[in-house]
């Protein structure tokens, strides 16, 4: 009975206790173990929000994720997509989480390794980095319009490729997220599209009147409301900072009001603050509702720190919308080059025509062009000149362009402005054929000052400059030039029987009347070994001018002298005047007194020039006056580097 | 090699009392003679051994299939002091001898912190010592050998040395258990260098 | 009642000082001397100890009079078991870490003389409330020889005190600390010095209360 009681007594103990343990047990053992997944899944719970401990966190199988470096995909059913993935930082490998919900929004991003250089890169490390992506849509990370880390580029530049990446076999594999039909990328555009057009419409390609070449525009489509065109919708493209790669955007244009609706940039692949920000839509805001006159006018808000591509923007945009009045508004948008051609005509009389001799003129800082006006009975009746100068603004650089018309004697003929980058309103006056009005017709040998404009004094100085150096360029170095004179291979290699080659690099120089051509002597392995001077001489008399090349090596060296050909009669001479005793020669072409001028040195010949020969004075004291010429040209055009 | 390893280093590296602190009590109570710590000593070797072994197949037989590991603690104290309770009768019926030497040591097990601390690190805790939630038989087999080893070895080492003390005198407030404890200090420290051998 | 009643007070007195389990009875010294690195775990032990004391006082006097004696040992074994068993699980979900902290120990509790001391020493012999109270008592005695041990190694092995992660004092600079206070080893080496100096004190009144 005792052994019973015991017996009993301990079994009852026991079956208490182990009541008491379990019941305990059951009750914790669920919230222990939630505890223990949410701890060992921290992160996955904060880049996924409204995960549970129930959801199974497993991987996805069977997926191939390609150069995305994804290391794994969590689909967690009826709540989002939790993706593992790394990159290549500045010095280690980024490993970071990256939750999207169900509605391809980012929920969450953790960084959960990086190795960084602090300051290069490993404020990836740092959560306040992580919070611009909750509630971000998946587009922006494809688009990589994300804050990078300030300093870090290399490291931002990896982050973005690699969100991108992510989100980019994201919307291929999961598509919507909930297992319905993936966007194609046509529905995306045009989706894009619907979104700065007015609601309802119905797009239709058009086909431009005009041409687009240049323009950059791709496609034209019009919106149609069901009884109204009501807008017109722009894919153009431009190359921004990034040479390699194109920027594509649209814009839309109210037929109504001539105005812009919306504006998207679909594509950039420009390098990271210095243009790439042209896909952050915080840029495109600016757009809603703008006047076309602001888009002409260039008139945009700046990329910070994009210059390049700011530039290229405003000017594709500019031109996008030249050709959206021209072609729907029946606008004339005149470009540059058209406006300098109305600009030309306008300083001349009607039915002349104009020849670009620049490439015969010497070269000016200022000069962008010189044109040769002619009348419809080909007599030169003037010149005229595009200058291109600085401007005035102090903030940036800025050029003035202009046309300036000279007569042949030497009358100003006027004055117009075709194209600037000055400040907003400094050169607009100037448009006016107002500012030279008390000058037009003046000589330009007196001085000439073109009238004040009150507020554009600076502007005002840049361009009364410009004319100055003009009128000054156009009284000294404003010389007709002929075209090179060609001469026989065989007179070149007479004048340098050591060179092989010669080619023709007078138009690098600046003109002399007296040369007809310069040629560089290049040897077998076509390396420039020296020069040849085809020049002219007078002679006996004024009628007779002796043609002759002359070789000059690099280091100042005379080569030989070559008669070409001449009407000189030495003999003659020697009969005429009769005080020639014939010592070197009787025949012009072959007299020995040309040797002294062969194998010696263009400095010598300066300091210690050859006498004129008695008797013969006209006849060698032209060809000396031509020598001397040709050295001093030589020094002074620094031909082939001489000095 | 693996098992001499685990042996090795259950017996000086992670020695139960001076390392973990495992059965305090009847280290500084038991070990005042030479004799009463070699009969601890071999009495705690035979129970801890038996006791992890069979602990160990409990837990990976019954409790883990029956997802009842909450139990361990409750059926392991139960395991050890009716297992204590056995051999003690065991001992009685067959060797006077050896129950005249051991017997009075055997209940005092049952409360040893060493023999139910070992049953838990190797069952529950097997993280910790074998770096696997799931170690063989024989690595616990091994372990459990080890630590009894190293208890009885350290027990045994501490009574001698006591034993010698009793011939000086000592401070009366530094009698006992003060001197004890800072006799084991010093052992702890001179075990503490076999941590560079593992 | 033969026997002299024992009072709330005289329970309380006993728990801290005369009888206090940790420096005068020396038990449940395992997790004196493992738990006793940092006052944090000295301090989650010392509330183990205090639940599971508490409880176990309380359920062994509620069933005194009904248990066997023969028998008397396992179950308050099993109790003791199964209260440690509770008290783990609801560690390991409010504290994780301090669980983590204690490891096997707080398993161990189990095997704590002090608490089977108790049962069998008072709660056997006591009503509930009081048994209750001299759970509470030895609990909080137990806890504060244990922190205080611990307060010690941490002061000298680490220079500083910190308390659930952020309460932390820098007292000694690192230049002077010695960490031989927070090994393992260092604890036999201060509770013995502490036991010594806990002596000297006794033995000092125990005299002056001889010469009285």
């Amino acid at each position: 009975m005792k052994h019973v009681k015991i017996i009993i007594t301990l079994m009852i103990v026991v079956i208490v206790a182990t009541i008491g343990v379990s019941q305990v047990e059951q009750y914790f053992r669920p919230l222990i173990k939630a505890e223990a997944i949410k701890a060992a899944n921290k992160a996955k719970f904060k880049v996924l929000p409204g995960l549970e401990t129930t959801d199974d966190l497993s991987p996805e199988e069977g997926l191939d994720f390609g150069d995305t470096r994804i290391q794994e995909v969590i689909k967690v059913e009826g709540k989002g997509y939790i993706y593992t993935a790394k990159f290549q930082g500045f010095d280690s490998q980024i490993e970071y989480l990256l939750g999207i919900d169900m509605n391809n929004k980012v929920t969450g991003y953790i960084t959960l390794y990086q190795g960084d250089t602090p300051g290069y890169g490993a404020q990836i490390g740092d959560p306040e980095n992580w919070e611009q992506f909750a509630g971000k849509p998946l587009e922006d990370l494809q688009n990589g319009d994300i804050d990078g880390l300030s300093g870090a580029t290399i490291t931002t530049a990896g982050w973005v490729s690699s969100l991108k990446k992510v989100s980019e076999f994201h919307e291929t594999q999961f598509g919507d997220g909930s297992g319905g039909p993936i966007e194609t990328p046509e529905e995306k555009l045009l989706r894009q599209k619907k979104e700065i057009l007015p609601e309802g419409v119905t797009l239709t390609d058009y086909t431009p009147t005009q041409d687009i070449t240049g323009t950059g525009i791709t496609s034209i489509e019009v919106a149609n409301d069901g009884t109204n065109d009501v807008a017109v919708l722009y894919t153009a493209e431009f190359v921004g900072y990034n040479e390699d790669d194109i920027i594509e955007y649209i814009i839309s244009f109210d037929l109504d009001s001539g105005n812009v609706i919306g504006y998207k940039t679909l594509y950039a692949n420009d390098t990271a603050g210095l243009g790439n920000e042209i896909i952050n839509s915080d840029n495109w805001i600016q757009f809603e509702g703008k006047d076309y006159q602001e888009l002409l006018d260039q008139s945009i808000d700046k990329i910070a720190g994009a210059t390049v591509t700011t530039n290229a923007w405003s000017s594709s945009l500019q031109k996008v919308t030249q050709f959206h009045r021209q072609e729907f508004e029946g606008e004339v948008i005149l470009t540059k080059e058209e406006r300098i051609e109305l600009a030309k005509e306008a300083l001349f009389p009607t039915g002349v025509t104009f020849t670009d001799i620049t490439e015969s003129k010497k070269s000016d800082f200022i000069v962008t062009k010189i044109f040769e006006v002619k009348n419809d009975s080909d007599e030169v009746i003037g010149t005229l000149y595009l200058s291109t100068t600085i401007g005035a603004s102090y903030s940036e650089p800025t050029y003035i362009q202009f046309l300036m018309g000279v007569d042949t004697e030497n009358n100003l003929t006027g004055l117009m402005m075709v194209d600037d980058s000055e400040t907003e309103g400094r050169a607009d006056t100037f448009y006016e054929e107002s500012y030279d009005d008390s000058i037009e017709g003046s000589s330009i040998e007196s001085d000439l000052e073109i009238d004040a404009v009150a507020g554009s004094t600076i502007t005002k100085n840049a361009l009364q400059e410009a004319v100055g150096h003009l009128i000054f360029y156009h009284l000294n170095y404003f010389v007709e030039r002929v075209d090179p004179l060609a001469v026989d291979t065989v007179e070149l290699e007479a004048a340098y029987p050591t060179a092989t080659t010669f080619e023709s690099v007078y138009l690098d120089y600046d003109y002399n009347e007296v040369i007809g051509n310069i040629y560089a002597a290049k040897d077998a392995s076509d390396a420039v070994i020296g020069y040849v001077y085809y020049a002219k001489a007078d002679g006996n008399n004024d009628e007779i001018e002796i043609w002759f090349t002359w070789g000059v090596a690099l280091d100042g060296t005379t080569q030989q002298l070559n008669i070409v050909s001449d009407s000189e009669t030495w003999d003659g001479a020697a009969g005429q005047y009769g005080t020639y005793d014939g010592s070197f020669g009787t025949n012009f072409t072959t007299t020995t007194w040309l040797d002294l001028f062969e194998g010696v040195t263009f400095t010598s010949l300066q300091s210690d020039p050859v006498d004129t020969v008695s008797g013969v004075t006209n006849s060698t004291g032209g060809m000396r006056t031509t020598i001397d010429l040709i050295i001093t040209y030589h020094f002074e055009q620094s031909v082939g580097g001489a000095n | 090699m693996e098992y001499i390893a685990i042996a090795f280093g259950a017996i000086f590296v992670n020695n139960v009392i001076l390392n973990q602190f495992y059965g305090i009590c009847p280290f500084l109570g038991v070990s005042t003679k030479k004799s009463s710590a070699l009969s601890m000593g071999m009495a705690v070797t035979f129970v801890m051994t038996s006791s992890t072994m069979i602990a160990h197949l409990l837990y990976t037989r019954v409790l883990i299939p029956n997802n009842l590991e909450y139990l361990s603690t409750i059926i392991f104290i139960l395991v050890i002091a009716s297992f204590v309770q056995f051999v003690e009768m065991v001992i009685k019926k067959f060797s006077s001898a050896i129950y005249n030497a051991l017997g009075v040591y055997l209940p005092l097990i049952t409360t040893n912190c060493a023999v139910l601390g070992v049953a838990i690190d190797t069952t529950r805790n097997s993280q910790k010592i074998f770096q696997t939630t799931t170690p063989t038989f024989w690595q616990i087999t091994f372990y459990a050998v080890g630590i009894s080893i190293g208890y009885a070895l350290v027990i045994f080492l501490f009574s001698a040395i006591r034993e010698e003390m009793d011939a000086y005198p000592i401070k009366r407030n530094w009698q006992g258990i003060p001197i004890a404890l800072i006799t084991a200090f010093i052992m702890a420290m001179i075990f503490s260098g076999f941590g560079g051998v593992v | 009642m033969a026997k002299k009643e024992i009072t709330f007070g005289k329970i309380f007195h006993d728990g801290f000082f005369k009888q206090n389990p940790v420096f005068v009875q020396f038990l449940g010294m395992c997790p004196t001397l493992a738990v006793t690195g940092s006052v944090e775990t000295a301090l989650g032990m010392g509330a183990g100890v205090i639940f599971v004391l508490v409880f176990s006082n309380l359920i062994v006097s509620l069933i005194r009079n009904w248990v066997p004696s023969e028998v008397r040992i396992p179950v308050y074994i099993v109790i003791i078991a199964a209260l440690v068993t509770i008290l783990e699980t609801v560690m390991q979900y409010y504290v994780l870490d301090l669980y983590l902290a204690l490891g096997t120990f707080l398993s161990l509790i189990v095997v704590n003389c002090l608490i089977l001391g108790r049962a069998e020493a008072f709660a056997s012999q006591n009503n509930p409330v009081k048994s209750a109270a001299d759970g509470l008592a030895m609990g909080l005695g137990f806890t504060g020889g244990i922190v205080l041990l611990g307060f010690f190694r941490e002061l000298f092995g680490k220079g500083s005190i910190t308390i659930w992660g952020d309460l932390g004092i820098q007292i000694i600079p690192e230049a002077f600390q010695i960490s031989i206070f927070a090994q393992a080893s260092g604890a036999f080496l201060v509770f013995g010095i502490l036991v010594a100096y806990i002596n000297k004190i006794k033995f000092r009144r125990l005299d002056q209360s001889e010469v009285a």
